[in-house]
């Protein structure tokens, strides 16, 4: 891959930001893709202040149309993308039995379906140009382990990381990898909103790196696995979650 | 960085001290035949070889290293035979250069361990999924996925603990494998996605990223690098992959 092109969905905040930024600085030219305009245009300009080549597209990314669209876009300001980042995401909190049917397919909509969508865009376009790609979805530790009142959430979660396994075996004879992150708990403005002190606490003690994860570090595995560093690893999932789900000692206990 | 590697005069375990080295690191290597190094000793390198199942070995290297940023246990044995007549003795001996040795030199690393160190374990596709004849081996590097968690959990959050998970690789263990006709070179290519075997340096890479900062967040993770190995479902001759370059 000699030129990096990279869209980032979800690239307004959070670890789509951080990603966006760690790409930039490594001398990818970034599109974010992001619901919020005017927050992925205010990341797009602190790129461009320190040197680097981003620009920020509004768009609801599990609109087809409006995806084939952006893409287009970036296609003409910055060539073919080759590195794709699915990082768009929400989080509905509601117990299961009071999630209804609407809910979750607005939640599946925009954490999974819209992961299909782009990628199709994407990986049509280098297949059709014979030029390999690499792929990079943001899952969550709860597709693995439970996270009560966010049914929908895990259920999308858990397609990401199926899908892309499928993908991988799919298209590695086109050259493009496919992998998946699979954050901890994160601080970020999705979560902001959840981590009340008590929540934090707990967070601290449950966590055996004893604290929660900052965007930049889930970027930095995100930039890895999507770096010539990784160029033989697809299908795979990378924790990066401070021993989170690995861990199942006793709360309090040297030894259990 | 300060980086003890077992293993490291040949295969995976060489491809991380070329790794190691072109970064600048410091690396003492530690390998039942250092041969393959001889004359490349410096400020940056040294060797001690030895049997890296006798604690004395791994304590002399550690000692010979100072402060530990980074640990690789990279020697392993495979050995592959039916299990009715295995002999127990070469059980043992795969358990105890495979799994203990690399307990042992994990908690001796860890007595002078600096605050963020990163320990580095080699693991195997075949620890993950069952393999005819690899009773032995699958067990050791089972447990080496277990003991890497347990020790994460353990040394947290002064050192992080991980594994790799290489899946077929071609090094001299696998060219031996290959020339006895344990292992189909043709059935490998036909079965990994990416089309075609794991270089040491594709393993080396990923180990680099588990050293470094890059991972400062990730702990008791077993990371396969496996060109698609394990996520792979059906194959067919019709659907066999085309060769890409790196």
């Amino acid at each position: 891959m000699t030129r990096r092109v990279a869209i980032v969905t979800g690239g307004a905040s959070g670890i789509g930001e951080a990603t966006a930024r760690r790409m930039a600085a490594e001398g990818t030219s970034v599109a974010i893709l992001d619901l919020d305009g005017e927050a992925g245009s205010a990341v797009a300009l602190a790129i461009r202040h320190a040197g680097g080549i981003a620009i920020a597209l509004a768009v609801d990314v599990s609109d087809e149309s409006a995806v084939a669209e952006a893409i287009a876009s970036v296609v003409g300001e910055f060539g073919l993308p080759n590195v794709l980042v699915n990082c768009a995401g929400i989080l509905h909190v509601a117990p299961a039995l009071e999630t209804t049917t609407e809910a979750f397919d607005r939640v599946v909509r925009i954490n999974l379906r819209s992961v299909f969508v782009t990628t199709m865009a994407v990986v049509r376009g280098l297949v059709d140009a014979g030029q390999p790609g690499v792929i990079v979805n943001v899952s969550s530790i709860h597709a693995v382990i439970s996270e009560p009142n966010a049914s929908a959430y895990t259920a999308a979660k858990g397609g990401i990381e199926a899908m892309s396994r499928t993908f991988a075996s799919e298209w590695a004879e086109h050259g493009i990898r496919v992998n998946t992150v699979r954050p901890g708990a994160t601080r970020t403005a999705l979560t902001d909103k959840l981590y009340t002190k008590p929540i934090l606490a707990a967070l601290a003690q449950r966590i055996p790196m004893t604290r929660p994860g900052a965007p930049e570090e889930i970027a930095a595995g995100i930039c890895f696995l999507a770096s010539a560093d990784a160029s033989y690893i697809t299908g795979t999932t990378l924790d990066i979650d401070g021993g989170y789900i690995m861990d199942g000692s006793l709360p309090d206990a040297k030894y259990s | 960085m300060t980086v003890v590697v077992t293993g490291g005069a040949r295969g995976i375990g060489l491809g991380v001290v070329d790794l190691l080295l072109e970064q600048g690191d410091r690396v003492v290597v530690v390998d039942v035949n250092v041969e393959p190094l001889l004359g490349r000793e410096s400020d940056q390198l040294a060797l001690v070889e030895g049997d890296v199942t006798e604690v004395r070995v791994i304590e002399e290297a550690c000692r010979l290293a100072g402060p530990i940023t980074g640990v690789v246990a990279s020697a392993g044995i495979s050995r592959p035979g039916p299990s009715d007549d295995y002999p127990t003795e070469q059980w043992n001996a795969i358990l105890a250069l495979n799994l203990t040795a690399v307990f042992e030199l994990m908690r001796i690393a860890a007595r002078t361990a600096t605050d963020g160190a990163s320990f580095v374990a080699i693991s195997s596709v075949t620890g993950m999924q069952g393999f005819a004849g690899r009773a032995a081996y699958s067990a050791s590097k089972a447990g080496v996925d277990g003991l890497v968690r347990a020790l994460a959990a353990e040394y947290a959050p002064k050192v992080r603990v991980n594994a790799v998970v290489p899946g077929f690789v071609m090094t001299d263990i696998a060219r031996a494998n290959i020339a006895s006709g344990v292992i189909d070179d043709e059935l490998v290519l036909d079965r990994t996605p990416m089309g075609r075997w794991g270089t040491p340096s594709d393993i080396a890479k990923a180990i680099g990223f588990l050293l470094g900062d890059e991972s400062s967040w990730v702990t008791g993770a077993s990371i396969p690098v496996d060109g698609g190995w394990l996520s792979f479902g059906l194959g067919s001759e019709q659907n066999r992959p085309k060769q890409f370059p790196i």
